[in-house]
């Protein structure tokens, strides 16, 4: 993944853990200061042997931790610089998610290697939402939930996550909004 | 050419900040911009209230911002396809389109027109813009980059302060190096003397004789780890002894045997028996290290891995064979490449810094692979003669002060100087040196240079300046500043066995007094 993902990892991780539980994960990880390059592009397993050994450190199974640094990454993107281009994107759920594929494209241009997903509002009412999600990506489902729930606080909603299969077993999730 | 018909749904997403106004410049409706942020420009309000004239349109209206003006501008805009910019009088917003004449007004068919392509404090998303509208991903790639290179710079920081770390870590590393190599020094020549002492007293049987030279043989080897820990903490040019090519990587093949797994074999063909290389023990190790580590990444499946020794001439040769996959030959070109690794997250350092082992002891190193048909790392090492065992130098008696603070290493001395034929003082430090030279004359003074109460170095230049023609000889486990040592001064470098001491004082006393 992206050297910006290291960085939510590692400020994550360094959050509950401090710098000493930090310089621990990294060892273990075999990881050091070059693969925190936030314009660089790693292969997944660097990305998976931190998260996993972060993982280990916070007594989190792998999927709480996808699901954990889903929640982090919304949090992570809109305090450090990339704030502007996460309010830019959308104010309210539904169009910060029907424009993330924008947003996703200026990644792309920023970082020509990078394999950015993509996000398809297929339905939505006042009540409901359903999301298309594609990706070259296998096993980020939890991660994709972890988003989601933290994309529905940001916006101030209240609600419910759920993977849901689309047509042809494509992945779907079906975000249900508690509006009083 | 007929007449398009479009509703405000399409209208709003292809221009979210248009504007209808009626002849008299009154709103009527506006576009989803204005709605959504629930703005002043709302219906009933009056447009040359709100918005002034920009660019070009400005200079239509030559200068005057006055309603009139405005509407004049309007309606000659509506007869052409030039563009209106209008300018917001209360926010930093700036609009720009076209003028539609209507049958009781215009429509104009405005765009926002970013005032810069900074993201930050203009509150604007993307669905402000139209999906056409090239500005939107413009400003969010210029946004974008902005982030990037705010983080870049961040981590530029975060990589110098990780190298600062990393020095001051080597420092600390070395500088631990260092005194463990000094104090091992010391232990040492207290075991090598004393071993020296048990061997030449009388009554000794073949058992004795046989655990002395045990002793002696571990001590000698322990010597030469000494000196690659201080050639490791920062001390390069520390000198090194020939070693037994065979010998050594035989009895270090059970720990290279460890950093494999059971799948993969590791087997020695010696063919080098005898024969010495001047090299450290632990640099030769610590680079075998390398090429069975590279070896074993190398073979997913398992395998074996051969190294084998022989000599040619004045070379020997250290090769490692492995029966892996083999490298394809874009990749074998660079192999010795600092930092390039065909394997994702591996430093690349292992095969340069083999290289540069090979290099540093006048050696080299080659690649021999194929796409599948293994490789093999050979690495040819200048021949050195096996170190001459010492003979006891003979010398005449003489006078000699022994100044050092460890007892059992000054003990030792005293008896083993004594035992060849010299008339020793001992002095147990600094002070007890200074009171035995003023009562004394003495041919050579030898003296360790750390010591509690004084330096060895201090105490031979009152010396040297009171009595030029005793000889002097320091003795260090680790001297930390070797300009210190005077020209006609010897520096002897511990351990320290008898062979050498005695040699070091005939030495001495051979070149005499240095001249003043």
């Amino acid at each position: 993944m992206y050297g910006m993902v290291h960085r939510a990892i590692r400020q994550m991780a360094s959050e509950q853990l401090g710098p000493a539980g930090w310089a621990i994960i990294e060892s273990e990880a075999g990881s050091g200061p070059a693969e925190f390059i936030s314009l660089c592009v790693y292969d997944d397993s660097r990305t998976m042997a931190l998260l996993s050994s972060a993982a280990r450190h916070l007594e989190l199974d792998m999927d709480d931790a996808l699901r954990t640094l889903g929640r982090y990454w919304v949090r992570y993107a809109e305090q450090g610089p990339f704030a502007a281009i996460m309010d830019f994107t959308g104010r309210d759920l539904v169009s910060f998610i029907a424009n993330l594929d924008r947003m996703h494209d200026a990644v792309r241009m920023a970082m020509p290697d990078a394999r950015v997903p993509s996000f398809k509002v297929v339905e939505h009412d006042a009540g409901a939402l359903r999301v298309r999600y594609t990706s070259e990506r296998e096993g980020m489902t939890m991660f994709v939930i972890g988003l989601f729930e933290a994309l529905l606080e940001r916006t101030g909603e209240r609600g419910t996550v759920a993977p849901v299969s689309g047509p042809g077993n494509a992945a779907e999730f079906a975000i249900t909004l508690d509006r009083d | 050419m007929p007449a398009i018909a479009i509703d405000k749904r399409q209208l709003g997403t292809l221009f979210p900040a248009f504007i209808e106004i009626d002849r008299a410049l009154a709103v009527r409706s506006v576009g989803p911009f204005f709605r959504r942020r629930k703005t002043t420009v709302a219906a009933g309000a009056l447009l040359p209230d709100l918005f002034s004239l920009g660019n070009a349109a400005a200079a239509l209206a030559a200068g005057e911002d006055s309603p009139a003006a405005m509407a004049r501008v309007i309606a000659d805009l509506a007869e052409s396809a030039d563009r209106i910019d209008l300018f917001c009088r209360t926010k930093g917003i700036r609009l720009a389109g076209m003028v539609v004449p209507l049958d009781d007004g215009f429509m104009l068919t405005m765009n926002l027109l970013p005032a810069d392509y900074v993201l930050d404090g203009q509150n604007l998303t993307f669905d402000d813009f139209s999906p056409y509208d090239a500005a939107a991903p413009a400003l969010l790639l210029v946004g974008m980059q902005r982030a990037l290179l705010a983080e870049a710079r961040e981590t530029a920081v975060e990589l110098a302060q990780a190298q600062a770390e990393a020095v001051d870590l080597l420092d600390s590393v070395q500088r631990l190096g260092r005194y463990i190599a000094h104090d091992l020094n010391n232990y040492l020549s207290i075991i090598s003397l004393n071993a020296t002492r048990l061997g030449l007293s009388p009554n000794r049987d073949d058992e004795d004789r046989r655990h002395l030279a045990a002793i002696t043989t571990a001590s000698r080897e322990i010597a030469d780890l000494t000196l690659s820990l201080q050639r490791y903490s920062g001390q390069p040019k520390t000198a090194t002894n020939p070693i037994a090519l065979d010998e050594v990587i035989a009895s270090n093949l059970a720990f290279l045997a460890t950093l494999l797994p059971p799948s993969i074999t590791l087997d020695f063909a010696a063919g080098a028996q005898g024969a010495c290389v001047r090299t450290g023990r632990t640099e030769l190790i610590s680079c075998l290290t390398n090429l069975i580590i590279n070896a074993r990444d190398a073979m997913h499946t398992g395998g074996s891995i051969t190294i084998t020794t022989g000599q040619c001439g004045d070379r020997l040769m250290v090769g490692v064979t492995d029966t892996g996959p083999g490298m394809a030959p874009d990749i074998a070109a660079r192999a010795f490449e600092p930092y390039f690794s065909s394997r994702p997250g591996r430093p690349g350092l292992g095969l340069p810094s083999v290289r540069d082992y090979a290099r540093a002891i006048g050696g080299e190193v080659r690649l021999v692979t194929a796409p599948g048909a293994g490789t093999r790392v050979e690495l040819t090492l200048p021949h050195c003669p096996a170190a001459p065992r010492p003979d006891n130098a003979a010398s005449a008696p003489a006078r000699v002060l022994v100044v050092e603070d460890e007892p059992a290493a000054l003990e030792a001395m005293v008896e083993l100087l004594q035992h060849s034929g010299h008339q020793v003082t001992a002095a147990s430090g600094a002070a007890a040196a200074m009171q035995a030279v003023a009562d004394t004359e003495f041919d050579v003074v030898l003296s360790d240079i750390v010591m509690p109460d004084g330096s060895g170095v201090d105490i031979a230049a009152q010396i040297a300046d009171a009595c030029p023609a005793t000889a002097i000889i320091l003795m260090s486990g680790y001297c930390p500043d070797p300009a210190q040592i005077a020209p006609g001064w010897q520096l002897l470098n511990k351990p320290i066995d008898l062979a050498r001491l005695d040699e070091a004082i005939a030495s001495a006393l051979r070149a005499g007094p240095v001249p003043a």
